[in-house]
C-alpha cells in the first residue's frame, strides 16, 4: 500500500495504537511482533506473492550471516558472502533487468536481420522496492564480513529490519548498525517527539500531495510537448524544472512520512534529503541527494573497486563506474544510464578541476558559476531520468536553445509555477539557516507551518500519484 | 549543519515547551480554515468543491473518475461486484474506447433495450488499448453476447494503455484494494470538504469535482458532470484517413473469427469526433471550457466502411447534424443521445437484431 491512501493510514493507527498499548518502552517483544506483522501485510498488499521473496532474501541473508560469523574461515566467509550476493543480485537482475536484456537482444536481433520472435517477453510485475531491500539486505552480510557488526540472533529481528514498513519500499537504506540495536533501546512516548514525528510526517505528505502530485498532473500532461519540433526553449525549461521539483518533493516527501512514522513508533531512521539545489558541487550534491544510497554505493562499492586510490585516470574511471551502475540501480534503461553518466563524469571533471570543495583556494566567483553549472547539469540529468527513451530527451535538450516566443503551451503550465513556491522557499530557508542568516525554525513556528501544511493537504491535494521511487 | 527541509530535521528536541507548538498549531489552523472558508464562499469563489454530491444511482456505483481510470478496468477486467455478471448476461456488448462511454449513454441503451427486449452492456475500455482488453475480458469471463458492436476508431489494434498494462499486470488482489480505496476516498473527501473546501488550482471545479458514474447493471455512463451551457465552437471539417492497415485488417478478422467462435455477430460504428484537431497532439486540451460543434456532413471514417466490408459486417454510422462534443473527442450529453437514437434506428432494423428481439420477447 501506499503511504497516501487509506489502508496506510489504518495500519499506522494500528501500529500507533500497539505503541501505546503494547510497547510503552518499544523495546516490548509483542510490539515488535506487532511491527512485523504489521510490515508484512503492508508488504503483501502490492502482491501477496512476493512476500516469499522477501523472505526468501531474508533467510539466505540471515543464514549467510550467521555462517560468515560463525567461522573463522576466511574461504568460507567469502563462500557465504558471495551466496548473499548471488542471491540478492540475482533476484535484483531477474525480476529488474531481464526484461531489459531480453528487450535489447531482441532490437539486436532486429538490426542484425535475424528473427527475434525466439525471444521471450518478461511479462512479471516488478515487485516493489526490490532495489531497497535487497540493498539493505545486502549490507547486513557484508557488515558482518567486515567485522563491522555484529549477527542478529533472531530471525524474526533480521526480518523486521529489513521489513520494517516505514524504509520498505523507498528506503531510507538503512543499515544494520544503525537499525537493529534501536530494537533492544527503551524509550518512552513523549509529548515532544510524538510532535517532531507528526511535524515530519505533515510535511512529508504537503510534499508528496500538494507539490509534487499537483506537479505531476502538469508535468505528466505536457512533458511530451517538450520536445516535439519547434517548442520554445521556456517550455522544456519550465517542464524540467517542474520535474525536478516534483521528483525532489515526491522522494524527500516520501522519506520524510517514513522518518515522522518510524520516529512516532520509536525508531529513528536516517536523514535522507537536505536541501540538494543549493549543492556549491557535483560532489556536495550527491550528500544532499539520497544520502543514504549514495553512502551506500560510496562504501560498498565506489570504495571497494579501488576509490581514490591508483594514479591517472583510475580513480576518474571508478567514479564513472560507480555512477553508471547507480544509474542501472534506477531504472533497466540506457536514460538512466547516461544520467548515471553525466553525474561521473562531472564528478570527475570536478575533482580534476579541484573544484569538489577539497580545494578552498577558489574564488567566490568561480565558486558561484561552478554552482550554476552543477544545478544546470543537475537539471539536465532530470530530463534523461524523466524520458521515456533517449531520443525524448535529445529532443527536449534540442528546444532548449531554440529561442523563439510562443505562449500556447506555456500559458497551460504556468498556474503549475505555485506548486515551485514551496520547495523554492523551502531551499532558500535552508541557504539562510545554513550561512548563519537566519535560525531553524522553533517549536511556535513549526507549529505555525504545520498549520498551513495540513491546510492545504486537505484543500489543495493533487491527483493521488504512484511514488517515483516506487518503480525502482 | 542540518537545516530545516524534509527529514533533515534536528531529532531530540528539546523536552519541555511542546504546548507552545501544538497551541501555536491549532490556533494558525482555525485562522487559515476561518480565512479559506470565507474566500470560497463569501467572495463566491467558483473553483472550490464544498462536498455536494449527487445521489448514488440506483444499482450502484462502477466507478467515478475523478482520479485516475484504474477502477473502471480493474472492475471489468477481474470482474469486481457484478458488473461482469451482468455483462454475461447480456445480449449485445458495446465495445471501444471513451467515446462510446459517451456516444451510447444510459437513457439511450436504456430505450433501446425496451423497444427490443435486448440486454446491453457497456463494455469499453476508455483509454485507448485497441482491442487487447476487450478481447482478454471476453475470453477470461468466457462471455458469449449474441452481438458486439464496435466503436471501429483505434480499436483493430494491439496496443494497450498504462492503465491496461497495469491492470493485467498487478494480480485481482490489488485491483480489489485499489477500487475499494477508490470508494472510500469519494466518499470520505466529499464529507471532509463540507467543513473544508476543496480548491482547484488551475482547475474549475463548477460546484464537484468531475466526475463519472457507470452503472452496474450495463456499465453505461449513467451519471456526470461534464461540461453544460457553455460556449460554442465548430471544428474543421474532418478529413478521410489512409486506408486500414494490413496489421489492423488481420488483426480484425481474427477478432471476428474468434467471436464467430462463439456465436458473436460483429457490427462496426464509428461515432463522431472532432478529428482534425484530435489529430494534432490533442491541443485542443487547453480549450476545456467550451463546448465544440461538429461539422453538418460528418460522414464515417472510410477505413471503417472498407474494414466492414472486408470482415463483411454492417456499418452503423448515421451521418447526425449538429453533434457538439465537450473536448474534440467526446459527445456531450444531448449529442450523444442524438447519435444513439439514430444508431439503434438503424441498428434494430438489421435482421439478425429483429430475429434476436423476437426470440428475447418470446
Amino acid at each position: 500500500m501506499s503511504f497516501i491512501s487509506f489502508p496506510f493510514i489504518i495500519l499506522f493507527l494500528a501500529a500507533m495504537a500497539c505503541r501505546i498499548w503494547i510497547g510503552p518502552t518499544k523495546a516490548e517483544k509483542p510490539y515488535l511482533a506487532a511491527l512485523l506483522v504489521l510490515s508484512l501485510i503492508f508488504y503483501g498488499s502490492f502482491i501477496p506473492q512476493y512476500l516469499l521473496l522477501l523472505l526468501f532474501t531474508t533467510l539466505v541473508d540471515y543464514y549467510a550471516g550467521n555462517q560468515i560469523a560463525g567461522t573463522d574461515s576466511h574461504p568460507r566467509k567469502k563462500a557465504f558472502l558471495v551466496l548473499s550476493l548471488v542471491s540478492n543480485l540475482g533476484l535484483l537482475a531477474f525480476f529488474k533487468y531481464s526484461g531489459f536484456a531480453l528487450d535489447n537482444l531482441r532490437a539486436l536481433c532486429a538490426l542484425l536481420g535475424l528473427n527475434g520472435s525466439w525471444v521471450p517477453q518478461a511479462a512479471l510485475a516488478l515487485p516493489i522496492g526490490i532495489s531497497f531491500f535487497t540493498f539493505q539486505s545486502m549490507s547486513y552480510t557484508i557488515d558482518l564480513y567486515r567485522g563491522q557488526i555484529k549477527p542478529v540472533n533472531s530471525y524474526w529481528r533480521f526480518l523486521l529490519f529489513v521489513s520494517f514498513f516505514t524504509h520498505l519500499v523507498s528506503g531510507p537504506i538503512v543499515r544494520a548498525n544503525e537499525l537493529l540495536y534501536q530494537f533492544d533501546r527503551k524509550r518512552s512516548l513523549r509529548w515532544m517527539v510524538s510532535l517532531q514525528g507528526l511535524y515530519l510526517m505533515i510535511l512529508g505528505f504537503f510534499l508528496k500531495m500538494v507539490v509534487a502530485d499537483n506537479l505531476a498532473d502538469y508535468v505528466n500532461r505536457y512533458w511530451e510537448r517538450g520536445g516535439a519540433n519547434g517548442m520554445p526553449a521556456a517550455v522544456p525549461l519550465s517542464l524540467a524544472v517542474m520535474f525536478s521539483c516534483q521528483i525532489f518533493a515526491d522522494f524527500a516527501g516520501y522519506t520524510s512520512i517514513a522518518t515522522g512514522a518510524a520516529y512516532l513508533l520509536g525508531f529513528k531512521l536516517p536523514v535522507n534529503f537536505n536541501s540538494p539545489y543549493i549543492a556549491l558541487s557535483f560532489r556536495e550534491f550527491w550528500t544532499r541527494w539520497h544520502i543514504t544510497l549514495s553512502r551506500w554505493i560510496r562504501d560498498y562499492l565506489y570504495i571497494p573497486l579501488g576509490g581514490n586510490k591508483g594514479s591517472g585516470w583510475r580513480p576518474y574511471w571508478t567514479l564513472m563506474v560507480t555512477m553508471v551502475l547507480a544509474g542501472f540501480w534506477h531504472g533497466a534503461a540506457f536514460t538512466f544510464l547516461i544520467w548515471g553518466a553525466l553525474h561521473g563524469f562531472f564528478l570527475g571533471l570536478e575533482r580534476m578541476a579541484g573544484m569538489n570543495g577539497k580545494d578552498k583556494g577558489h574564488s567566490g566567483m568561480t565558486v558561484f558559476f561552478w554552482s550554476l553549472l552543477t544545478q544546470a547539469v543537475v537539471l539536465i540529468g532530470w530530463i534523461f531520468f524523466r524520458a521515456k527513451s533517449v531520443t525524448e530527451a535529445f529532443h527536449f535538450i534540442r528546444n532548449l536553445s531554440n529561442v523563439s516566443y510562443g505562449w500556447n503551451t506555456l500559458g497551460q503550465i504556468t498556474p503549475a509555477f505555485f506548486f515551485i513556491l514551496p520547495v523554492l522557499l523551502m531551499h532558500l530557508r535552508s541557504y539562510c539557516v545554513e550561512s548563519g542568516w537566519m535560525k531553524s525554525p522553533g517549536i511556535r513556528e513549526k507549529g505555525l507551518w504545520a498549520a498551513f501544511m495540513l491546510y492545504f493537504i486537505f484543500t489543495l491535494y493533487g491527483k493521488n500519484n504512484a511514488f517515483i521511487y516506487f518503480q525502482f | 549543519m542540518l537545516s530545516s527541509i524534509s527529514n533533515s530535521e534536528p531529532f531530540f528536541p528539546a523536552r519541555r515547551g511542546w504546548w507552545k507548538g501544538l497551541l501555536a498549531f491549532l490556533i494558525s489552523f482555525a485562522l487559515i480554515a476561518g480565512a479559506g472558508e470565507w474566500v470560497s464562499r463569501q467572495l463566491s469563489f467558483e473553483h472550490a468543491w464544498h462536498g455536494e454530491q449527487v445521489q448514488v444511482p440506483p444499482g450502484g456505483i462502477l466507478t467515478e473518475t475523478d482520479s485516475d481510470q484504474f477502477p473502471i478496468y480493474d472492475t471489468l477486467y477481474y470482474g469486481l461486484g457484478d458488473a461482469i455478471d451482468n455483462a454475461k448476461k447480456a445480449d449485445v456488448l458495446l465495445l471501444g474506447n471513451s467515446r462510446v462511454l459517451s456516444g451510447f449513454r444510459e437513457k439511450a441503451v436504456q430505450e433501446a433495450s425496451a423497444r427490443s427486449g435486448l440486454k446491453f452492456f457497456n463494455l469499453c475500455y476508455p483509454a485507448n488499448d485497441g482491442m487487447v482488453m476487450a478481447y482478454q475480458t471476453i475470453l477470461k469471463h468466457d462471455l458469449h453476447p449474441k452481438i458486439v458492436i464496435i466503436n471501429e476508431t483505434n480499436f483493430f489494434n494491439w496496443g494497450i494503455s498504462p492503465f491496461g498494462k497495469d491492470t493485467t499486470s498487478l494480480g485481482a488482489w490489488r485491483a480489489w484494494v485499489r477500487v475499494w480505496e477508490d470508494r472510500i476516498s469519494w466518499t470520505v473527501r466529499a464529507q471532509l470538504h463540507r467543513f473544508l473546501p476543496r480548491f482547484g488550482w488551475g482547475k474549475t471545479y463548477r460546484v464537484q469535482p468531475p466526475f463519472q458514474y457507470q452503472s452496474v447493471e450495463d456499465g453505461c455512463l449513467c451519471l456526470d458532470n461534464q461540461l453544460s451551457n457553455q460556449k460554442t465552437y465548430t471544428v474543421n471539417d474532418p478529413k478521410l484517413s489512409e486506408d486500414p492497415t494490413a496489421e489492423e485488417i488481420a488483426a480484425a478478422k481474427m477478432f471476428r473469427d474468434e467471436m464467430a467462435k462463439r456465436g458473436t455477430a460483429v457490427v462496426l460504428t464509428d461515432i463522431p469526433f472532432d478529428r482534425e484537431p484530435f489529430l494534432r497532439d490533442n491541443e485542443n486540451k487547453s480549450s476545456f471550457g467550451a463546448l465544440m460543434k461538429l461539422p453538418e456532413n460528418s460522414q464515417p471514417f472510410q477505413r471503417a466502411d472498407k474494414l466492414a466490408k472486408l470482415l463483411g459486417v454492417p456499418l452503423i454510422a448515421p451521418a447526425v447534424v449538429g453533434l457538439r462534443t465537450t473536448d474534440g473527442s467526446h459527445l456531450d450529453e444531448a449529442s450523444g443521445d442524438k447519435f444513439a437514437q439514430a444508431f439503434f434506428q438503424d441498428f434494430l432494423k438489421l435482421s439478425r437484431v429483429k430475429a434476436l428481439a423476437v426470440q428475447e420477447k418470446k
